[in-house]
This record gives C-alpha cells, structure tokens and sequence, in this order.
C-alpha cells in the first residue's frame, strides 16, 4: 500500500505560512522595538507554542492547516524578532546613524540599510524556524493519524520530512556562516 | 549662527558641559580621547540627547530642553564623516552618494551624485563596492557623502582627514565645520578656531596659533604636549627694570617682571619645547643658560626631540642637531620671552 504523505504536506504548508508570516512582520518590528525597554520579553521564544502546536495536530478533530500556521508563527515571530535585533546590533552602528544623518526615515533606514546587511542571519533563522515548525507539524500529524486508525506510523513520511528538517537546517547553518564580518 | 550648549553625564565619571559657537569656517577640537569629543558630536547630529542645552544651527533651534523641542537626526541637516568608516557596505560608491541625495528629484540627483563624484576624484571608484576601492577613495567618498545633501553643519570625526580633502569639502559647502582631530599642524593650517577638551570642559579657545602659543593654564600646557612645565617659587622681583627671578629645584631663570605675586610664591611655569635653544660646550653665556646632560635624542619626521636632565625637552630641526650632535656638552637657553607664568 502506498504511503500517505498528506501530513508530510499540510505539515509544510503550515511550517511555510509561518515562516512567511514571521519574515514578513519580524525584522521590522525587531528594529522598530530595538531600543524599546520591553523589547527583550516581546522577543522571548515562547516555550509553550511548540507544545501548543504539537498538541493541535494530535487532537484537532478538524485540523486547519492555517490555524496551525498561526499556532506555529506564536513560536516564529519571537524568534525571527530576536533573530533580527542580534543581527541589527552585530553591525557597526555607525550605518544606521549615518542614514538617519542623511535625512532617510526609519522605514527607509530599515528597507535601504538594515534589512540587506541582516539579510542572511535573518534567512538563517528563517530556515530554522521553518524546519522546526514543518518538523514538529509533521511528526505530530503522522502520530496522531496512526494512533486514530491504531496502525504503526509509516516510516517513509517520517523519513520525509525528518530529511526536509535536516536539510532546512543545514541551510540555515550555511547561510549563518556566511553572515559575519560587517 | 551655529551655537550648541551641551550638558550630558556619561557614567562613571564623563561629564560634559560645554557651549560654543561654530562660526562659519573650521572650528578644531582638540582633546584626549574619552575627554568627550564624539559625544559632541553625536549631540550635535541627534544621535545621542543631551541631559540640557540648547543647539541651535544656522538659526533653527534643533534642540532645546527646557522647551522640550528634539528634532530626529534626519531633520537636523548635519553631514556627518564618522571615525570608523560607514560606507553602506552593500551599496556601491555612486549608490553611497545617490542614497545621500534621495531628497532631490531624479534628474537632479544624478547630476550632483556625478558633479560629486568629479570633484572628489571618485570617477574610477564609483561603480565599486565600498572594500573594492582604496582607503582615500573610501575617505573621500564618506566626504563627499557627507556634504552631497548641502548640510547646515558638517561634523568630521578624527577619521584622518588631510588638509586637501578639508579644502574640498569647504569648495563644496559652506557650512560652518566641526573637527576633531589629534593633529595640531592640521589646526593650524586648517582652523579659525580651536577648542580645547578636557573631561568634558572647554579648557580654552581662541585662534590655534595663540591657543598654542599661550596656554591658560597648566592643563592646557599639559593637554597640549608640548611645553616644558616647571613648578617653581618667586626668588626676587624688580617692577623697575621689568623683571623676575624663579628659582627650580636644579636652577633658576629670569624671566619680565610677573604680576600679583610676591616673593615666596609657587608658580608654573611653561615654554615651548620648540623655542627653547641649544648651543654647544659648557660655558654658560647668558643669565638663562643651564647646562644640562643630554639623556636621549629622538628623530622625528622634520625635527630631533632632545630630552635633556632635570625633564628639559627641546625641538630643534634635523639640520640644526646635525651640526651639533657631536657636542660633548650642551648648554639648554630659556629666551626670557618664551617663558610663560602660568
């Protein structure tokens, strides 16, 4: 019998939205609060979003892959935002200040300037999170299917999207190593 | 007019207050580092926010505690050359100087980025990424970015800037121009004015040659580096023929007569270390000559440094310690007239 590699896939999606969510809000709103003094705990990963997640796609009767991207994006935004401050404060300050001395506004002085120089630790963190999201999605999707109909996960989806998680994360490791010396 | 008047504590121990006006021309800042010489500047440009003060430039109030007004650093039109480089990294020389003049219509833009461009002998540079070009097209490039937008003020850092590079940037605008910098030659040539900082006060100002000539105090002579300083005691003083007796630990020198002391007083005194004189042999010829060891000589690029015993230092010119090098004594003159009662 053919393997079902549809959690494989709703896993993806999910892990996909997530990540697009998380890039699209997280290092704005991690320049925008860098020197905000409640920044720090808006940036803390919350722990509790990875077990969220992972117990709503073993119990969900009706699993909705968008809501389990938003359930995952709780755990990605924080971390892209941390992410995004550490990469802002890595380089010299001196950049941003001289933009802001050139008349640019901080939306200008993030897209022309921050948002380039972050560019690769921010994709970095960008592929960690989704494999941990596509990871942690996927794992629980298989799980919670084999333990409806009571028969041993399948071993190739697994296998999947463990191999997608690895390679995302080997990713994010190289494009980490690439990020310094600014 | 340009006048700032600054108030700003920086823990554990820098506390700067300071007023000055910056007329149009080179105003210099002369101070050791962490004697609060960037900070001024970052003040200035609104990159940090002074405690107090008031900053005025070209007559617009950008800061102004008691009033509660603190413009952004993007409205305070102040061309700012950093002391480490900050070229934007990704963006090539001519996008530098193109994201600098983004306040102009398009057409307009280009054409000041190329006059730009030709002015700092940057045609060759232009298209590379900043590490591509050389340190003095990247130092030229920071300048001519700096002053592309016609700020209002232009701050330079000590980032090695020369006397021709100055002269292009004061070609190009005509805003008045704060410099810091180590390099005493480059105030003088360079500066009308000259501000001396020390742990955030103003020691002294005025024009360099006189600041260097004259210093007001014994920190300034200090400061300045380049004057013998001696403590002493008043030994006699006779108004009528315009003249003072000092007596040091190890000799004495007669110097015009000082006012507002009496004898038994402590005083300092500084000369500069370039107008002391040196002669050959052992014989003392005139009332402020001392005889003294010859303890090391150091070359420098145009002069010899002689330190003498007793801490005596004098500059003479490389041809000058040439010719007497071979002295088996010396004998060190004080000219009466470089002799300053501090």
């Amino acid at each position: 019998m053919a393997a079902d590699w549809s959690p494989v896939w709703l896993a993806l999606r999910a892990a996909a939205l997530a990540t697009v969510l998380a890039l699209a809000l997280g290092p704005w709103l991690a320049f925008l609060s860098r020197r905000h003094p409640a920044a720090p705990l808006v940036r803390l990963p919350l722990g509790v979003s990875s077990s969220l997640l992972i117990a709503y796609c073993l119990l969900a009767a009706d699993f909705r892959w968008v809501l389990a991207a938003l359930v995952a994006s709780a755990f990605s935004l924080p971390y892209l935002m941390r992410a995004s401050a550490a990469a802002y404060d890595s380089f010299r300050p001196e950049y941003l200040n001289a933009a802001r001395g050139l008349g640019a506004s901080e939306w200008r002085v993030f897209w022309r300037i921050a948002r380039p120089l972050a560019l690769r630790p921010v994709l970095s963190a960008a592929s960690f999170v989704l494999a941990s999201a596509a990871a942690e999605c996927g794992v629980a999707l298989i799980l919670a299917r084999s333990l409806r109909t009571s028969t041993p996960p399948p071993a190739a989806p697994l296998a999947g999207i463990v191999a997608i998680a690895l390679a995302m994360h080997y990713l994010g490791i190289r494009l980490d190593r690439g990020s310094h010396g600014l | 007019m340009t006048h700032a008047r600054l108030g700003k504590k920086i823990p554990p121990s820098l506390s700067l207050d300071v007023e000055f006006d910056l007329p149009p021309g080179v105003t210099a800042l002369y101070g050791r580092p962490g004697s609060g010489r960037t900070l001024i500047l970052d003040l200035l440009a609104g990159f940090t926010t002074p405690a107090s003060g008031r900053i005025l430039v070209d007559d617009a109030i950008v800061f102004d505690a008691a009033a509660r007004v603190n413009l952004p650093a993007r409205r305070r039109h102040c061309g700012f050359l950093f002391q480490r480089e900050a070229l934007f990294p990704h963006l090539t020389i001519r996008q530098n100087l193109a994201f600098a003049a983004a306040g102009w219509p398009r057409l307009e833009r280009h054409r000041r980025v190329a006059d730009m461009l030709e002015r700092f002998d940057l045609a060759e540079s232009g298209d590379r990424l900043p590490r591509e070009a050389p340190a003095e097209a990247r130092l030229r490039a920071a300048a001519a970015r700096a002053v592309i937008g016609q700020p209002k003020l232009v701050l330079i850092d000590d980032c090695g800037i020369g006397e021709s590079l100055l002269a292009r940037i004061r070609a190009v605008s005509q805003a008045p121009i704060l410099l810091v910098t180590d390099d005493l030659d480059l105030c003088c040539t360079a500066a009308s004015q000259l501000l001396l900082l020390d742990n955030g006060r103003i020691l002294q100002r005025g024009a360099p040659l006189e600041v260097l000539d004259q210093p007001d105090s014994v920190e300034v002579a200090r400061l300045l580096g380049n004057f013998n300083l001696f403590e002493g005691a008043v030994a006699a003083l006779d108004p009528g023929r315009n003249s003072s007796r000092l007596d040091f630990e190890h000799f004495s020198l007669t110097c015009p007569y000082i006012r507002g002391h009496f004898r038994g007083d402590r005083v300092w005194i500084a000369v500069g270390i370039g107008r002391l004189l040196v002669h050959p042999g052992d014989e003392t010829r005139g009332p402020n000559w001392i005889t003294a060891a010859l303890v090391s000589a150091c070359e420098r690029s145009r002069s010899v440094r002689l330190e003498f015993a007793y801490g005596i230092t004098a500059e003479i010119s490389r041809e000058e310690f040439a010719r007497q090098k071979d002295n088996k004594s010396w004998q060190v003159e004080f000219p009466p007239a470089a002799i300053r009662i501090l």
